[in-house]
């Protein structure tokens, strides 16, 4: 058996309460339903992961970084052979 | 364009304008590097921007990024995605010696994108290291991890 001691710091700037955390993910989520289902030409951002999830002073998700993300059209059909994003 | 340009493009919250590279350095000031190319930057009047500079690269990969991210965001007008409020797209010329001592100038594209500041950061930061203790709702002291092999 092994013992592992580890000191959480005391220092946090912003608590993560269930409400707030309610709020981000449903904050992602309409931002990613604006981006799919309410733009003539959807797009998509291939690359989400919290650290591309940025909080306003409020506390208010924003998607970011859209380097990778790509637009398609309702009549083309695209395939991704390439592995994208970063992992 | 004076330098005020990008203070009122910031100003006025419209469809981001190009502005020229001097402008950026101009027109905010960069104090704090927050990654790699993303500068946390202020503007004259005083609204925190950031600042993603791209590495000035005359290869095809960053510039694909750059206009890639750059008519996404254009496209994009919501509350939970980050705003775009200026861009700068420069080529400069460089002098390059070539190995037979003759001298050409090799094309370098300079490349930034101007958006919002958000002050919390990434939601990475809250959910890792110190801040993720807050999970479990635990007071901040010592845990004892117990790691069994059967």
């Amino acid at each position: 058996m092994i013992f592992l001691f580890t000191t959480i710091d005391e220092y946090c700037e912003v608590k993560l309460d269930w409400h707030m955390r309610f709020r981000i993910i449903k904050g992602i989520c309409e931002g990613l339903k604006y981006m799919h289902k309410d733009l003539e030409e959807p797009i998509y951002h291939f690359d989400l992961k919290p650290d591309n999830i940025l909080l306003d002073k409020d506390m208010v998700p924003k998607i970011a970084d859209f380097g990778l993300s790509r637009i398609f059209g309702q009549d083309i059909i695209r395939t991704t052979h390439g592995p994208y994003g970063t992992l | 364009m004076d330098s005020n340009h990008l203070q009122d493009v910031v100003t006025t919250n419209k469809t981001p304008k190009h502005f020229l590279l001097y402008e950026i350095y101009n027109g905010v000031n960069l104090y704090q590097i927050l990654t790699t190319y993303i500068w946390q930057g202020v503007t004259k009047n005083g609204q925190d921007v950031a600042v993603k500079k791209l590495k000035p690269c005359c290869a095809d990969l960053d510039n694909k990024q750059f206009r890639n991210e750059f008519h996404t965001l254009m496209k994009l007008n919501h509350q939970n995605i980050v705003q775009i409020l200026g861009y700068c797209y420069e080529t400069m010329k460089k002098p390059f010696i070539m190995p037979d001592g003759s001298k050409v100038f090799v094309d370098e594209i300079h490349t930034a994108l101007c958006f919002e500041y958000l002050h919390n950061g990434s939601l990475q930061k809250h959910l890792s290291g110190t801040a993720a203790s807050s999970i479990f709702s635990m007071p901040p002291k010592n845990i004892v991890l117990y790691i069994a092999f059967d």
